[in-house]
């Protein structure tokens, strides 16, 4: 809850405590237990311990040396820390931004301990015909990614020397345009099915990165064969240069609808609302919160504000006691 | 971007890297130290250089010019907008402003939560952290009693410094704040402190005389940045404004001793007088994007700017100081149009600012 800057009034504070400290009940049950740096772990030594990550021995006792949640797994105690940095596992599917273009491939920032690496020889060709990449193809490797650009791909395995391989051989990978990166702490989206996410109600594209990076942005057709990606992204170089020129008119023309542009705001926002509050990001939540907000008339940049982190701690509540009654 | 001479290669290229993307802050560094020496190793192949070993200086200079290395440095913005933005993501942000609904859904002339916290030194005589977004800067002000300037017998002194902590942004580490320390520095002196010879100065300054062209008060206004989300000058100026409604200046009596020239003092460790802030400006700085301009600019927002202007009111709408940033010229209407809308801005910030000042207080005096 580091970013949680909120002027409270004495009522909204009272509110907000009241909603964790029930969370913090409902939760209890599931029974892992939160470990600060220097906590003992409490173990059975007649069993045998496997020390892992995050674990010490101090006076025959197990101690930890992160803050984070205890895990057990048969023999083996280790503490997952919370806010750490992605740990990456094979197929999943992140977003991440390039920082470099080095030979035959793509170095790309995902919050891992080091860039990404994607190849051009694992990605699909902009005239999507499966050959030897020549040449030319490292040439113009730009004109598929550049700097600075925001793209999707999967996780493809963890070379020998510890450096993390990307692949995007899919037409649902690649470059996202036209809408805004958020990013929260990774631990916050769970893997599930999907991450792709095309909201109808809305117009827009959702992308949930394991990495903890979030895209909200206007809804992209998906390409039905590689030809027209082909043409785009030759037109893509023809308005470069003409973008200069283009009056400021022309250009605002070509901006993303207003109303799509409201509704990527409010769904972004209504991340950064979650995240904020340290609840996890799925799909539903997302679209609840937004949806929540709209019903109740608050405004998209008022999401931020004190009183609506209130309202969506004490929903959540509401949520996982239903959950539990449920189940 | 003037590189310290006595850096090796191996600093030198991790500073590259450091300013080049987010500092790779892991449980295991060993992990980085890989990643540095992957790089390393490629320039050794390309370059022919050795590692870890001093270089001659014009080889040093050489290795700025090689093409291998990422050419950022042309793009370096002068200011902190430091992000790397995506071409679709900087249309967006753009379109945003022209359309009045920006990426966290304010309008154009919207600024984010201020929070304000007072009395969080308690060694300075006054001072105060204000936080807008992730912003956070902390500011404190001590008084100490010296002598005035010649020219000004009857006027006291104020000196504003700022500081960018390196843990604010990575690009701050080692001395990459001091310029934006200096350029931050400047300009809220501009907008605070009037001209050279203090006329039209936001602060009263003949408020600080103790004894004409003998004694006065000297005020040392310390900023620190302690996180940097955009608009920094703003959430100084208001910090400012909260410390000097936060300063107790002890109260002083003079003696006379008939002969001496120097005034006896005795300072009193009781009494304290505040210090009339009515009349202390707040700083909006209005950041021009496309055809449009918008307050309280994101760091995505600030990188996308053409020119900045900073304008200084105070309560009674007075314009008490501007300065102007950012490579564009303006147009002298657009800069007039620019100076009202902000003159408008400002009043409503002063009433924010005031309702915050005075619930800090309060929670402080609790």
């Amino acid at each position: 809850m580091r970013d949680l800057r909120l002027s409270l009034n004495q009522t909204q504070k009272v509110r907000l405590e009241a909603a964790l400290e029930e969370l913090q009940e409902l939760s209890s049950s599931a029974a892992s237990a939160i470990v600060t740096v220097a906590e003992t772990i409490p173990v059975n030594h007649e069993d045998g311990v496997l020390k892992g990550h995050g674990t010490t021995e101090l006076n025959g006792e197990v101690v930890a040396t992160l803050c984070g949640v205890v895990e057990r797994v048969n023999k083996l105690v280790y503490v997952r820390a919370l806010r750490a940095r992605y740990k990456p596992e094979v197929g999943d599917i992140i977003v991440g931004r390039v920082v470099e273009i080095a030979p035959k491939r793509w170095r790309i920032e995902i919050n891992f301990s080091q860039d990404a690496i994607l190849m051009l020889s694992a990605m699909n060709l902009p005239d999507g015909i499966q050959r030897r990449r020549t040449a030319v193809d490292e040439l113009n490797m730009r004109s598929i990614f550049g700097e600075n650009d925001v793209v999707s791909a999967e996780v493809r395995g963890l070379q020998h020397d510890g450096s993390l391989q990307l692949q995007a051989r899919s037409q649902k990978y690649g470059k996202l345009e036209r809408g805004q990166l958020i990013t929260v702490s990774p631990y916050l989206v769970k893997r599930r099915k999907q991450h792709f996410h095309h909201l109808e109600q809305y117009g827009i594209d959702l992308v949930l990165g394991c990495n903890g990076f979030i895209w909200v942005g206007e809804h992209v057709e998906a390409q039905e064969n590689a030809m027209t990606e082909d043409q785009e992204s030759e037109t893509e170089e023809n308005k470069k240069p003409n973008k200069k020129s283009m009056t400021l008119e022309e250009q605002e023309r070509t901006y993303t609808p207003f109303q799509t542009r409201q509704n990527i705001c409010r769904i972004a926002n209504a991340v950064r609302v979650l995240s904020a509050l340290g609840f996890c990001l799925t799909v539903e939540v997302i679209i609840d919160t937004a949806e929540a907000s709209a019903s109740l008339n608050i405004d998209i940049k008022d999401m931020l504000g004190a009183e609506f982190y209130v309202l969506t701690a004490e929903r959540e509540v509401q949520r996982r006691k239903s959950i539990k009654k449920g189940g | 971007m003037s590189w310290p001479t006595n850096l090796d290669l191996g600093q030198k290229e991790a500073l590259v890297r450091r300013a080049h993307s987010t500092v790779k802050r892991t449980e295991s560094g060993r992990e980085k130290e890989e990643g540095g020496e992957q790089r390393e190793g490629r320039l050794t192949q390309e370059g022919k250089w050795r590692e870890r070993q001093p270089q001659p200086q014009p080889q040093q200079q050489q290795l700025e010019l090689r093409p291998s290395i990422p050419s950022f440095h042309p793009s370096l913005p002068s200011f902190p907008g430091m992000v790397g933005l995506s071409v679709g993501e900087k249309h967006f942000i753009q379109g945003g402003i022209a359309q009045d609904l920006r990426t966290d859904g304010r309008k154009r002339l919207h600024y984010r939560p201020i929070s304000v916290e007072t009395s969080v030194i308690p060694q300075a005589n006054g001072s105060a952290r204000v936080r807008l977004g992730a912003t956070d800067v902390i500011v404190s002000v001590k008084a100490e009693l010296g002598k005035p300037s010649p020219f000004q017998p009857s006027k006291g002194k104020v000196a504003i410094f700022v500081d960018c902590s390196p843990t604010a942004a990575p690009m701050f580490e080692g001395r990459g704040g001091e310029e934006l320390s200096a350029e931050l520095s400047v300009s809220l002196q501009r907008c605070l402190l009037g001209g050279k010879s203090g006329e039209g100065a936001g602060i009263d300054l003949s408020s600080l005389m103790v004894v004409e062209g003998k004694l006065c008060w000297d005020l040392y206004i310390d900023g620190l940045v302690v996180s940097s989300d955009g608009n920094l000058l703003d959430a100084l100026g208001a910090a400012i404004k909260a410390a000097l409604s936060n300063t107790g200046i002890p109260k002083v009596n003079v003696a006379f001793a008939s002969s001496a020239d120097e005034p006896e003092v005795d300072v009193s460790d009781e009494e304290f007088l505040q210090f009339d802030t009515s009349r202390v400006p707040v700083i909006v700085t209005l950041t021009k994007v496309g055809r449009h301009y918008i307050v309280d600019a994101t760091p995505e927002e600030e990188s996308q700017m053409s020119s900045a202007i900073s304008v200084s009111v105070n309560r009674l709408g007075n314009i008490c100081g501007l300065t102007k940033r950012g490579g564009a010229g303006l147009d002298p209407s657009v800069i007039l149009d620019m100076v009202s809308v902000a003159k408008h801005v400002s009043q409503q910030l002063i009433s924010v600012l005031d309702s915050e000042i005075f619930a800090a207080e309060s929670a402080a005096d609790s």
